[in-house]
């Protein structure tokens, strides 16, 4: 049959779009192969958020030319949003960092000095020449890294490695401390291990969806794509949405509700009020899997310990203390949040209130809760965390298809690397932590050093290493993956004075010159994504593998190359003491690339030629300069911590079988992966003879904690008379530096906005397209002001989204974070807004 | 025109007012309906001289009365002089 190469196109874009709707087009052949000879296709998982879509990318003259959604991935059946449709533009911007450049004067580094090109060699001269300066002069607390829940498996574990053991320091954070921290420190307090236990296939089991300040719609629209055709096709299906003001998700909302910000705490125990009163408490769950903990309470707000907010917070040296409770005991807390006092406090109407609490109360009802930031920025955000658990504790609601409690992500890889890896000051690998020493004892042996290499002590977390830098505790410093100048709260006080500290040395490892690499003196230009072979572990505990596609431009290298390479710099007598060494004297002499990385376990692959089934051949960098399969060899010794970890249920597979399958869930036994945790008939490491088993607590039991409302750090007041919450919108993604280099992205949605209620506006001069000053106590910046679209502010809140480099919303949030979970609340300051 | 950009978009409704978001779409330039789902799938297909102008497209569709949810399926992108030359299928 001849067509035009236009008929043809268009046929195949209805076939394909026909099958992803489960239906066919009469007339039209099913998918003709429309993928073009020249192009080669292959699997990777999205490089944007933490849903883990799998997308094909095709290449073709060494160049990505289109990507498209992966019909066989079972996260997201062939579909893509359209950050993903832009995927293979992203590598291709016009301000590609292709060299190092170092702040020069007259040929020397000078911290005021303008960038100047030099070479990999000279870059890490001077960069090795600072961190001994640093690590002689205040030992291994003076050097830190900020990387990234974008960092693939293997970047993570690499740069873990080299900061833990080889300079003896647990001064390395990932961004992921700003959107994950809450649910990391709620998961461990009350079930003693990280991440959700049911996966992505709850949203074909369930008969309710509670939307807790997620704004999956714009956010996860892949996810939200399922939620949508669930609610639609599944006979009394029921959504409620909470969050601070209208989104885009309210369309589909049987439960509406808008409450004032931080009541969600008073609404979560109402809830739990509300099960125990209508006598829906699953009491043979609660007997046999859970116990009853009451949390300390007035815990602070993680500010400076001399701000007035610390100075009278009772228990913020012991935010996360706790004391046994009686069921009694705990239904006597609760009952303090009955109907009356909720919906008062939070402005909900009485019935939404109670709407919501009978979709957890009834037992017929299968109920998933998601939450994303609106939970985890939250100063109480480990409390929301907990107290949403309290819900599916007490109904029993929990580890099973269609019921579970749900913590979604916002990067690809914050699970599989920043958590699952434990890029944290205070963790190691597969849920082992500094503190226990039996923990760092088990982690020396497998990575074969001296034992005391480990500090016990964690460092400074993400936040206190902007404070840190600006009262120069830490000198020299990493910052890779992620924009943290633009990202971090409160950046003129408490960020960008640390960068340009005359005593701080900043390194930046970027695809781009973004605003945190303008900030640095040193700027290392990065391989990104498909120019190198990687690992990304998505929300639901989904591992994905993909490989080299194509060469990255210039003289950029993947952050695994610059880590690993840097290790070469040090001898191990440089970073170890002699009571150390006298117990390897083996080492003595070696660098810390000998003794880290080329160490018999990790250089134990022999360089080979990386194919697919198909036969196509792909290039590996790392490989082709370091002698050996990098990647394998640091997986497989990764791989360890969950075989034969102290914490069980971590298990991964074969590093082959990743590159077949898209992807595997841990934990990963005999080649099978696990879809929901803790019950018997999903999870293999359920005990004998119990029908669920929480084991991360040593006791198989997990936690319900009592935890009360408190107010948010800063309110509206009568100068500061509106709530700024921040956030983002559909086609920006986090700060904007990969996606606002597309131009069609930029276009539809240039320049930021703020969303604010048009009788706020009218009653401050200001009007629809006006442009307004937002200011508050720390920094004021301008915007347009918008009163329609799709974010529709009650009276006395606005929203801003935070892509836009050049109005930098965090001039003006407040660093308090929780307490427990040290990750800041961008949901909730005071700001004032008036004409320009 | 020489660039060809044609896409498949799965736009989502609520069957009952499935019949209003089909129409609202069809109203936009590019876009057209092939078929639709009981269950409230509208299968369109887009095409635009530019990928600004897809894009563009992509955000009226999004913003398009009755639209719960819109996925990218399907995407041809080429800006070589092409579109009226035969292929063998």
């Amino acid at each position: 049959m001849k067509l035009s190469r236009r008929e043809f196109v268009r046929a195949n874009a209805a076939a394909a779009t026909a099958v992803a709707a489960g239906t066919t087009l009469p007339g039209i052949k099913d998918a003709i192969a429309a993928k073009e000879e020249t192009i080669r296709w292959d699997k990777a998982p999205c490089r944007f958020c933490g849903v883990g879509c799998s997308v094909l990318v095709g290449t073709r003259d060494g160049r990505i030319v289109a990507t498209q959604g992966d019909p066989d991935a079972p996260v997201n059946r062939g579909l893509n949003c359209i950050k993903g449709y832009f995927l293979s533009k992203i590598q291709y911007g016009k301000d590609r960092l292709t060299q190092p450049l170092l702040r020069m004067t007259d040929g020397e580094y000078d911290k005021n000095g303008e960038f100047t090109p030099i070479s990999w060699d000279a870059a890490f001269d001077i960069m090795a020449e600072k961190w001994k300066g640093a690590l002689n002069d205040k030992g291994p607390t003076s050097v830190g890294m900020f990387g990234s829940g974008q960092w693939t498996v293997w970047e993570g574990y690499a740069a873990s490695k080299l900061y833990k053991a080889g300079f003896r320091s647990n001064n390395i954070e990932p961004n992921a401390r700003h959107c994950m921290a809450s649910a990391v420190a709620g998961f461990i307090r009350t079930f003693g291990s990280d991440e959700p236990m049911g996966v992505y296939d709850d949203l074909e089991h369930a008969d309710a969806f509670v939307l807790w300040g997620s704004n999956m719609a714009e956010m996860h629209p892949i996810l939200w794509s399922r939620l949508t055709d669930r609610r639609l096709t599944h006979d009394d299906c029921k959504v409620a949405v909470l969050s601070t003001f209208k989104n885009r998700n309210f369309d589909l909302a049987d439960i509406p509700i808008v409450f004032a910000p931080q009541t969600d705490l008073a609404i979560l125990n109402y809830i739990a009020n509300y099960i125990i009163e209508s006598g829906n408490v699953n009491e043979e769950f609660l007997n046999q899997y859970v116990n009853i903990r009451k949390g300390n309470a007035d815990i602070g707000y993680g500010l400076r310990p001399e701000h007035g907010l610390e100075v009278n917070a009772a228990n913020n040296d012991k935010a996360g203390g706790s004391e046994p409770m009686s069921f009694e005991d705990y239904a006597k807390f609760v009952a303090d949040y009955d109907l009356d006092y909720t919906s008062k406090l939070s402005g909900v109407p009485k019935e939404n209130l109670q709407a919501l609490a009978e979709l957890y109360a009834d037992p017929d009802r299968k109920v998933v809760s998601y939450w994303t930031m609106g939970f985890n920025q939250h100063t109480r955000g480990t409390w929301c965390n907990n107290l949403v658990y309290n819900l599916h504790l007490l109904t029993g609601k929990i580890s099973q298809p269609g019921n579970g409690p749900f913590s979604l992500t916002g990067q690809p890889s914050a699970c599989g690397t920043a958590r699952e890896v434990g890029t944290f000051a205070h963790r190691l690998p597969a849920d082992l932590v500094v503190m226990n020493e039996a923990h760092r004892t088990f982690t020396e042996d497998v990575w074969k050093l001296p034992k005391g290499t480990l500090s016990g002590k964690p460092a400074y977390h993400a936040v206190l290493q902007n404070r840190m830098l600006k009262d120069g505790k830490i000198n020299a410093y990493w910052v890779m993956c992620n924009n943290n100048m633009q990202a971090a709260a409160n950046m003129n006080e408490e960020v960008f004075p640390g960068y340009r500290n005359p005593d701080n040395f900043i390194v930046v490892s970027d695809p781009y010159p973004t605003v945190t690499a303008m900030a640095a003196d040193l700027i290392l230009p990065t391989a990104m994504w498909a120019e190198k072979e990687g690992a990304y572990g998505n929300a639901e505990r989904r591992t994905q593998f993909w490989r080299q596609q194509v060469d990255a431009p210039g003289e950029a290298r993947s952050d695994l190359w610059q880590l690993v390479e840097f290790s070469k710099r040090f001898n191990v007598e440089e970073v170890w003491s002699e009571e150390l060494l006298a117990q390897k004297p083996e080492y003595k002499g070696k660098t810390l690339f000998d003794v880290l990385y080329a160490n018999g376990v990790v250089d134990k692959y022999p360089q080979q030629t990386v194919t697919d089934g198909a036969g196509n051949e792909y290039g590996n960098h790392e490989m082709d300069h370091f002698g050996f399969y990098l990647q394998k060899g640091l997986y497989n010794e990764y791989r360890v911590f969950g075989l034969k970890g102290p914490k069980k249920g971590h298990d991964l597979g074969e590093f082959d079988d990743y590159h077949a399958a898209r992807g595997m869930r841990w934990p990963v036994v005999d080649g099978k992966e696990t879809l929901w945790r803790y019950r018997k008939g999903y999870d293999p490491f359920v005990a004998d003879g119990k029908e669920v088993d929480f084991y991360g607590k040593p006791d198989g039991k997990a936690i319900i904690f009592a935890l009360p409302y408190e107010p948010a750090a800063e309110s509206p007041d009568e100068e500061f008379d509106l709530w700024l919450v921040t956030g983002r919108v559909l086609e920006h993604w986090h700060s904007g530096s990969m996606t606002q280099r597309v131009p069609e992205l930029y276009r539809a949605f240039p320049d930021a906005i703020v969303y604010m209620h048009p009788d706020d506006a009218k009653a401050r001069g200001l009007r629809r397209g006006a442009t307004a000053k937002l200011l508050t106590r720390r920094g004021e910046v301008t915007m347009k002001v918008e009163t329609r679209g799709r974010n529709r502010p009650p009276e006395g809140l606005v929203f801003a989204p935070w892509f836009d480099a050049r109005r930098l919303l965090n001039k003006l949030t407040l660093d308090a974070t929780c307490p427990i979970s040290k990750e800041t609340d961008f949901k909730k300051c005071a700001v004032k807004v008036t004409p320009v | 025109m020489n660039e060809l950009h044609v896409s498949g978009v799965l736009v989502r409704s609520r069957p009952e007012t499935m019949s209003r978001t089909q129409a609202g779409l069809e109203k936009l330039d590019g876009v057209e309906v092939m078929t639709t789902t009981p269950e409230g799938h509208i299968v369109t297909v887009v095409e635009c001289d530019s990928n600004s102008a897809l894009a563009d497209a992509f955000q009226e569709i999004q913003n398009s009365d009755g639209v719960l949810s819109a996925s990218l399926v399907y995407h041809y992108s080429d800006d070589s002089n092409v579109p009226n030359e035969e292929v063998t299928s």
